[in-house]
């Protein structure tokens, strides 16, 4: 069998030459592994096997970004109710060739059940970036009460909107849906499963098989939850569930995993997509009080030929610069990933064969996902972190394998990508991943997580400050002050380069809270679309690449410091 | 997941087209001559294991019994497999070969396209078309094609043209779908919502019938799993196309689910429709008399029994069905057709004040019922 290396290059060895990334992960102090369940070749329940979250937000406020990986469980300990600290790293900054983590203790991000996804914001307003953490067994808001320049403190209360101990959150989001000024949150819910006896060798009176291999069982054949909605409340206990009054309960429950809360029909109003794991995908349009399920009407619920895929991580961004949002969803092995150019009026067309996401991501099963520009040419590219579900992948017969080659795909801008580059030699059972400067230098370095491993760093090296822009947006009362939605499109050499603000996306993660827009030269417009819809001109003579800006609505730019390179 | 089925038997299809076996370069060539020689190939492709082929090819080749067009069979494999770039290379071999080799040529468009090369698929898509004019497969991948281009009105002709041939397999459901992308871009979004409800329906078919085929694999004797089969094909002919075919394959599932549990009454019950529609009335009532026989107050049975009795004058038998019907009706639909009928059979029987009843009931729980003489699912 050939491998999936020379799958993904077909025309004939993969360029070497351009090493945009380093792994760092070990010398930046990235050392313990996040649990999930059995060792990475023992799984037996599909509780084991979706991995954990990653948030990368400025914890105490001194400028750079800071960590926080979503530990999971095992079998053994959700059965004794333990309770799980996740991992809270410190950003100490640059050294001998590396940026350096170390971890904060008695934090107090901590909690019970099995945690999976995360979402960041400023849930209440204060300031200071907030957690939402899901799980199976319990979702909770961690409060962020640290101090500047202090230890990381964080306050929890849990979340309502569970039936059941078994309510296995996924993808988690926030977003202000009615406009309140209060950050909303919608949880993708995946299915039910008891961790204590779960389907072994079949399920529902047919064999779990992969390939003619027996694998653990699931989704298929295993009950489907509905997801949740919780209104947003302006003093605890923060939130109330909402799911019904809001239309989210679908006729059909399905196996919720990406989630994105973002304004897709740009009217002003969040709407919600779900990448649902091997039934068709939702696109929920919000009407400003309740989200009406669009269905297979909005042509992003399937592949092109129509049959459901097995939807994992969705990333949103404007692939060929006409200022719209446009979703790449990743999918199981031997399914494309799918890219939904946006139509307008929440109507999509699904491209990935033109555009070249197909052929490459098909002996793939991609998790991770990101639409940015990696190599600052101006261009989103596309990043996707791989890795199969089944250990079995790598038995014969399979077309594919369980550890996975990293995809990246140089964009042209156009909504097509060009052929894939590597990024690593390696290859990983990889998962969720974030997305942001880490070191300083505004470029984009991954934090990409991995199955019962360390999590990798890939330190960007494009290290020139000067083709890059970061720009924080800060909306004003009695808006939500994080202006999660916004999009902020700036025209160089008359294209338009846009990015949006979000407080999670890709695959369980939560990334930059900066936007970031690549490419350099000199900008001749720009505007911000506000999550309300409104756009705001900003003076082009104000913002410049080579630098971070903060934008406030109604003001534009009323600070601005410079990029520097690492170590510098 | 639902999946298309494998390349492998998509092309069977065309082997039935009576293409000349072998001929000189650019004659149309049919590589199934092939098939006496390799048929542990051809088992393997046919079962949709890939990998399995592709390792029997190898065998072949070391062993020297590979014939001179296992290319063909490879660049099948390699697709199958999800390996197009390297059916591409295959392909190129075959084709190099023999030109004439309708499928190969259809392959390697299907190939291009999947490496994204839509506009090198083109002249690979003619030479299929001229070479297997009558193949509906060439009308989807010339869609699939048009798709990537842009051309949607390619595209749409392609989809249309497919349908005609093939109304309800996993393919159809692709091309249903694709008619809806279609209308979606041209924003006729009531058109888009038709086809995208065609695809989902066909499509959710076909899952069931995936689901109920791997437990017939496991136990060809599941009675549950033959009835879920049948009532799949039931319902594809009742919702999505009238197609005969569908008709007999729910008999053949019903009949199937009846060896294992004679008294299965949904099995009896819809075996007396699929008759009934297709003009075995004497034998739709005897199945829906032994349906009442084990279930006597089975109101479909009884109903359409009636009806078909009353059709046939055969009044005493289709009052008593019919006032049983009334009885154990909850359905309002059924209640107005068993008044219906009930009117007309009385009327025959010269009880017009009796009838009367029964015509002003029908009135008021419908006035514009249907035609009350035709049985229904």
């Amino acid at each position: 069998m050939l491998g999936l290396s020379s799958a993904l290059h077909a025309c004939g060895e993969p360029p070497r030459d351009a090493a945009l990334f380093v792994s760092r992960g070990e010398q930046a102090g990235l050392t313990r592994a996040l649990r999930c369940g059995a060792e990475l070749h023992t799984k037996q329940t599909i509780l084991e096997v979706n991995g954990n979250g990653v948030a990368l937000l400025d914890v105490d406020a001194d400028g750079d970004l800071d960590l926080a990986l979503i530990d999971g469980s095992t079998r053994a300990q959700l059965a004794r109710g333990e309770q799980i600290t996740h991992q809270l790293l410190r950003n100490d900054g640059w050294r001998d060739g590396s940026p350096r983590f170390s971890p904060w203790s008695d934090h107090g991000l901590s909690m019970s059940g099995w945690p999976t996804g995360v979402a960041c914001a400023d849930v209440d307003g204060d300031g200071r970036p907030d957690l939402v953490v899901g799980g199976l067994g319990q979702d909770t808001l961690f409060l962020n009460r640290t101090l500047p320049g202090g230890a990381a403190r964080f306050e929890s209360t849990p979340l309502p909107g569970r039936s059941s101990p078994q309510d296995w959150t996924t993808g988690v989001a926030l977003a202000d849906a009615d406009g309140d000024g209060q950050l909303d949150l919608y949880l993708a819910r995946y299915l039910e499963i008891d961790p204590a006896h779960p389907p072994l060798g079949h399920v529902q009176q047919l064999p779990c098989r992969f390939a003619g291999h027996e694998v653990m069982c699931g989704p298929h054949g295993l009950p489907p939850q509905d997801d949740v909605f919780l209104r947003g409340l302006d003093g605890p206990p923060w939130f109330e569930d909402a799911s019904e009054a809001w239309g989210v309960i679908a006729e059909a429950p399905a196996y919720g995993l990406g989630v994105v809360f973002v304004d897709l029909d740009a009217d002003g109003r969040p709407d919600v997509y779900v990448a649902n794991d091997s039934v068709d995908n939702f696109v929920l349009a919000n009407r400003g009080t309740g989200f009406q399920h669009m269905g297979r009407l909005s042509g992003a619920s399937s592949d092109m030929a129509g049959r459901a895929q097995a939807g994992m991580g969705v990333a949103v961004g404007d692939v060929d610069g006409d200022r719209d949002l446009d979703l790449l969803v990743t999918n199981f092995s031997d399914e494309a990933n799918a890219l939904y150019r946006n139509q307008g009026g929440l109507l999509f067309r699904e491209t990935s064969t033109a555009a070249g996401t197909g052929h490459v991501s098909r002996p793939l099963l991609g998790w991770g996902v990101h639409l940015a520009d990696l190599n600052s040419d101006g261009e989103l590219d596309l990043f996707v972190a791989n890795g199969h579900v089944y250990p079995e992948a790598d038995l014969p017969g399979t077309g594919s394998r369980y550890a996975q080659p990293l995809l990246f795909q140089p964009g042209r801008g156009d909504g097509r990508f060009d052929a894939p580059i590597e990024v690593l030699p390696d290859e990983f059972v990889a998962r969720g991943s974030a997305c942001g400067d880490l070191d300083g230098d505004g470029d984009l370095d991954l934090l990409v997580l991995r199955l019962n491993r360390p999590p990798l760093l890939l330190i960007n090296q494009t290290d020139d400050p000067g083709r890059q822009l970061l720009v924080t947006l800060e909306d004003t009362p009695p808006r939500a002050r994080d202006a999660l939605g916004a999009v902020l499109s700036v025209r160089v050499a008359g294209r338009w380069r846009s990015a949006t603000r979000l407080s999670s996306s890709g695959f369980q993660s939560a990334g930059d809270p900066r936007l970031h827009i690549g490419g350099g030269g000199t900008i001749e417009a720009a505007v911000v679309r506000w999550p309300d819809g409104v756009e705001q001109p900003l003076d082009p003579s104000g913002l410049a690449f080579g630098r971070h800006h903060l934008v406030r609505r109604g003001v534009g730019v009323v600070s601005s410091t410079a990029l520097l390179a690492p170590g510098t | 997941m639902p999946t298309a089925p494998p390349l492998a038997i998509v092309l069977s299809l065309a082997l039935s087209l009576g293409l000349s076996s072998c001929g000189p370069d650019r004659s149309p060539y049919d590589p199934s001559v092939l098939a006496a020689s390799i048929p542990d190939v051809v088992a393997a492709l046919e079962a949709g294991d890939a990998e399995g082929a592709l390792a029997l090819i190898e065998v072949h080749r070391v062993s020297g019994t590979a014939p001179e067009g296992i290319w063909h069979y490879e660049g099948v494999a390699l697709m199958d497999a999800g390996r197009s770039a390297d059916a591409l290379e295959t392909l190129g071999h075959e084709l190099g070969a023999r030109p004439g080799n309708g499928q190969a040529q259809l392959i390697m468009a299907e190939a291009l396209l999947d490496l994204g090369r839509a506009q090198q698929a083109l002249p690979h898509l003619e030479r299929a078309r001229a070479l297997l004019p009558s193949l509906p497969y060439v009308e989807l991948v010339s869609a699939r094609v048009a798709l990537a281009r842009e051309d949607d009105r390619g595209a749409a002709a392609g989809f249309t043209g497919y349908l005609k041939h093939d109304a309800w397999s996993p393919r159809a459901a692709e091309a249903h779908h694709g008619l809806a992308q279609l209308a979606r871009a041209a924003g006729t979004l009531g058109v888009a919502d038709r086809h995208e409800a065609l695809s989902a329906q066909i499509e959710r078919a076909q899952q069931v019938l995936n689901a109920q085929r791997q437990r017939l694999a496991l136990d060809p004797s599941d009675s549950t799993a033959a009835l879920g089969v049948g009532m799949v094909y039931l319902s594809l002919h009742n919702e999505v196309v009238s197609d005969p075919r569908l008709l007999s394959r729910a008999a053949e599932a019903f009949a199937a689910c009846l060896e294992s549990d004679p008294d299965n009454l949904r099995a009896l019950y819809n075996l007396g429709f699929v008759a009934m529609v297709q003009g075995r009335t004497q034998q739709a009532a005897m199945l829906w008399k032994r349906t009442v026989a084990l279930d006597p107050e089975h109101a479909g049975a009884l109903l359409n029994g009636g009806l078909l009795a009353a059709r046939e004058h055969d009044l005493a038998p289709a009052l008593e069905l019919l006032e049983r019907a009334l009885t154990h009706s909850e359905d309002p639909g059924e209640a107005v057709r068993a008044h219906r009928a009930l009117e007309q059979v009385l009327r025959e029987m010269g009880q017009e004040k009796r009838a009367e009843i029964h015509a002003q009931a029908a009135r008021d729980l419908a006035p514009a019922a249907a035609d009350p003489g035709s049985p229904g699912h």
